[in-house]
């Protein structure tokens, strides 16, 4: 190899090394980001199967599934503002008070914190409760942890949307 | 007899320490509620002075405990960003006639906390007088090493 050629073979070497090294640095942060958004998205997955099975077994009276999903210390404010407990919340399935006419919620909205979740959502199913039938649709937050590595329903309020600007009920309207 | 007073010996050090950390836990999370009753009772307190102020004042401090993608859900329903809350705490639309909160239960969940209590407040809020009481739900989250306010809804009690 002549000395002229050299300093191209260098600065070829210094290419291909720069290339590889920008090649990796992407594939690396690419690779991190990634993982990030694809385990929120797993997460809103997971847990919105799990809305999937409550909303099956609320509609069918299934108490057994609802236990599963409620944590034991679960908090519960209906949209009367009566707070329930889990025992109270099971049993008012367990009796039938608690009957759907049409099922309808949905419009969640995530909010991830690690092993917390906060879901917004809203609810326009007819539903008599304890004999008296609510119409109006409600919006809810729900609260699910992961506890011993399973997401458990820990709070939930719902309260009637008396209030909205248009726009704001258009999951319900649809 | 001497297997038997290891038996024993090993018995009564197992219990101290299962005993410990059940104390140590219970502790731990007696620390964390204090911690939220606390930043809580702070946040009312920013609260009547932003309103008060309409704006002028108590920012600072609601601003440190809202979390930036705090969710607030008003008693008429309407979902609510940090933004939105804070324009409408300054707007003038609310006024406090007294001020009350009070059937506090807390459960701890290490870094989350999810607090339920009732709200007795007097306010007119957008020209009407609200006396009757509300249930709330408020989470709280430790973000950055600070509790922070996630998420909020309230609803009217119309059934005991």
């Amino acid at each position: 190899m002549s000395t002229s050629r050299i300093p191209f073979v260098r600065m070829l070497r210094c290419l291909v090394v720069w290339s590889a090294l920008t090649a990796t640095l992407s594939g690396v942060l690419g690779a991190q980001e990634q993982p990030a958004a694809s385990q929120d998205a797993e997460i809103e997955k997971e847990i919105l199967s799990i809305e999937a099975l409550k909303n099956d077994a609320m509609q069918k009276g299934e108490t057994k599934v609802l236990e599963e999903i409620y944590s034991d210390s679960l908090i519960f404010v209906n949209s009367r503002g009566k707070l329930l407990t889990k025992q109270d919340r099971v049993k008012e399935f367990a009796s039938g008070n608690v009957k759907y006419s049409s099922f309808r919620q949905g419009d969640y909205r995530f909010h991830l914190y690690g092993n917390t979740a906060v879901v917004t959502g809203l609810a326009c199913s007819v539903v008599d409760h304890h004999g008296r039938v609510n119409q109006t649709p409600r919006r809810f937050t729900s609260v699910y942890v992961k506890l011993a590595g399973h997401w458990r329903f820990v709070a939930h309020q719902a309260t009637l949307v008396t209030d909205s600007k248009p726009g704001d009920l258009q999951y319900c309207n649809n | 007899m001497q297997s038997v007073l290891v038996v024993f010996l090993v018995t009564l050090a197992t219990h101290g320490i299962v005993g410990a950390q059940k104390t140590d836990g219970a502790n731990a999370n007696a620390d964390i509620e204090k911690q939220i009753l606390k930043i809580d009772d702070e946040k009312d307190h920013a609260m009547q002075r932003y309103v008060a102020s309409h704006g002028e004042a108590g920012g600072a401090e609601l601003d440190q405990i809202y979390a930036d993608d705090l969710v607030f859900v008003t008693t008429h329903g309407a979902l609510l960003s940090k933004a939105q809350r804070m324009q409408d705490l300054r707007s003038g639309n609310l006024k406090f006639i007294s001020f009350g909160r009070d059937s506090y239960d807390l459960h701890v969940y290490g870094d989350t906390v999810v607090m339920t209590g009732r709200a007795t407040s007097e306010v007119i809020y957008q020209g009407k007088v609200n006396k009757v009481p509300r249930r709330f739900t408020n989470v709280y989250i430790k973000l950055g090493g600070q509790w922070r306010l996630v998420a909020h809804q309230a609803t009217t009690i119309s059934e005991q």
